[in-house]
């Protein structure tokens, strides 16, 4: 009995230290970028961009790796996240979507912090649309807390697709204890059914400026979404409309979790 | 500095319940599960086609970040001239980073066309964060690790070059000494027993006693050091692995220390 009480003593000073360290807050500056397979601009001039504005984990859509498009002949061969990572100074992760001329197309991230899990995830498809994914790395803040990011790229013909990968994406992370944050290029607007959908659960950390197309923007894609949105605030948040260097604006909010 | 009354109070209530609850049987639930089962002995014969190899680069020192000394650019002549059979990851022991600045590993791969990573082996913080890196050949989505502030294991999911099915994890960590050890099997022996390896270092004066608990939960273990150094490598297999042999060699300035792995089963 007297060595259960003492344990339990030891499990009480242990949740206490926690709660105490669970109350120090983290900010984060979060970027999510459409690289559109770098047509408009070298890796080089995109990953500069990416370190002048600090950001602390960047979701990437439209990555190739290695691939001989045709649009795109500066880029063929080129390692996008790789290249990215280098130029940023942070960590670079891949997730494949698909095989495509010779490499792969797919998501990506940067990480100012390193990564202790990641995967990649498959999201639900037809069969008659391009095959979609999503990449989720856990990462450790310098404050001991574990963050869960997830980047996606989601289908672009139908609405209905975008709605199972919705439901997919919310089922899957459904156990995930950690504090989450979903970017990415969703393909529908803020009063989609689908992005009314991840609202029921996510907090939306971006405001309502467009982010497509730079050259004639008319419509807001790109988002930055996180959960449980009891424990994060937004602080600041705009749409980089000062680089043309690919055909989405970058997004990018500033956010405090605690 | 706040405290959260409420989780303070959960808390104690399920403490109160703990103490309280009758003493039962203890479970063995969550304790590494020892296999009732001698491991069978590899064959002597070695099938050179189910043998990759992993060249881990260290000095088997404490002695600060490897590449405070020695050039990226010379590690990734070593990969982009390697001969004969290709390693299938690099590792760089002590290979530290810190956030905002270039990685030494980004440098490498950035300049041979493969992949990095960064194994933490300390909590991070804004300053330097000391840590093992890895470099492959593949564009890596999937790691996996285990980490509760003082035990750190990272690694990630590669194919093997032996045939279009198997895939490995390749880990890395810094074991200090069997309670480490035993929190690493514990958090990861269903895929330590299947298809995760650990190629890391132990304080050679530990490395007996490593080794042998990882011996004792049916792992196959391999160790190699020498006596002016403060640290052994240590090589943990799933039982279906087997190291088959580690040389030691050194590109310029960089000491090295190639391992030989056999999927003989």
């Amino acid at each position: 009995m007297m060595k259960r009480i003492i344990t339990s003593i030891f499990i009480l000073i242990a949740a206490a230290v926690s709660a105490i360290a669970a109350e120090k807050p983290d900010t984060l500056k979060i970027m999510t970028y459409n690289l559109r397979f770098g047509e408009l601009a070298t890796m080089k001039e995109i990953g500069q961009y990416i370190a002048s504005e600090t950001p602390d984990i960047v979701a990437l859509q439209e990555c190739d790796w290695a691939t001989a498009r045709k649009r795109a002949p500066h880029q063929n061969g080129v390692k996008f996240v790789n290249e990215l990572a280098y130029w940023s100074g942070m960590f670079g992760l891949y997730g494949k979507s698909i095989n495509y001329a010779g490499g792969y197309y797919g998501i990506g991230m940067l990480s100012r912090y390193p990564v202790l899990r990641s995967e990649r995830v498959l999201l639900p498809n037809d069969g008659k649309t391009e095959q979609r994914s999503m990449l989720i790395a856990d990462i450790e803040l310098p404050s001991g807390r574990i963050i869960t990011f997830v980047c996606t790229h989601l289908e672009v013909k139908t609405p209905q697709m975008r709605q199972e990968q919705v439901r997919f994406i919310n089922k899957y992370l459904k156990g995930n204890r950690n504090q989450i944050i979903l970017c990415g290029d969703m393909n529908a607007e803020p009063d989609s059914n689908e992005m009314q959908t991840l609202a029921k659960d996510w907090a939306n950390l971006t405001d309502t400026n467009l982010t497509y197309s730079t050259m004639k923007p008319q419509t807001k894609i790109d988002y930055i979404w996180s959960k449980p949105s009891s424990k994060v605030a937004l602080l600041s948040t705009h749409v980089c409309t000062d680089t043309k260097l690919s055909d989405h604006f970058p997004v990018e909010s500033q956010i405090i979790i605690h | 500095m706040h405290i959260n009354i409420k989780h303070c109070l959960f808390l104690l209530t399920i403490a109160t319940v703990a103490a309280c609850t009758p003493a039962e049987k203890p479970s063995d639930g969550d304790e590494p599960q020892v296999p009732e089962v001698t491991l069978p002995e590899p064959p002597d014969q070695v099938k050179d086609a189910n043998v990759f190899i992993i060249d881990m680069f260290t000095t088997l020192d404490d002695d600060g970040d490897f590449f405070t000394s020695r050039d990226e650019g010379v590690a990734a002549d070593y990969i982009r001239n390697q001969q004969g059979k290709m390693s299938l990851v690099y590792i760089y022991d002590r290979a530290d980073y810190q956030p905002g600045k270039q990685y030494s590993m980004t440098k490498i791969a950035y300049n041979v066309g493969a992949f990095p990573y960064f194994a933490q082996t300390e909590s991070v913080t804004d300053g330097s964060i000391k840590g093992t890196g890895m470099v492959t050949r593949y564009p890596i989505a999937d790691f996996d690790g285990f980490a509760d502030g003082t035990v750190f294991l990272s690694g990630c999911t590669v194919q093997l070059p032996i045939t279009l099915t198997d895939k490995l994890c390749i880990a890395t960590a810094s074991i200090p000494d069997t309670d480490a050890a035993e929190k690493i099997f514990k958090a990861k022996k269903v895929r330590m027993l299947s298809d995760m390896m650990i190629v890391g270092t132990v304080p050679s004066g530990e490395v007996s006693q490593v080794g042998d608990y990882f011996k004792s939960m049916s792992m196959r273990v391999t160790a190699m050091g020498s006596v002016d150094t403060q640290k052994d490598i240590i090589v943990i297999l799933p039982p279906s692995y087997v190291c088959r042999s580690i040389d030691c060699g050194k590109h310029v300035n960089l000491p090295y220390y190639r391992i030989y792995i056999e999927k003989w089963m």
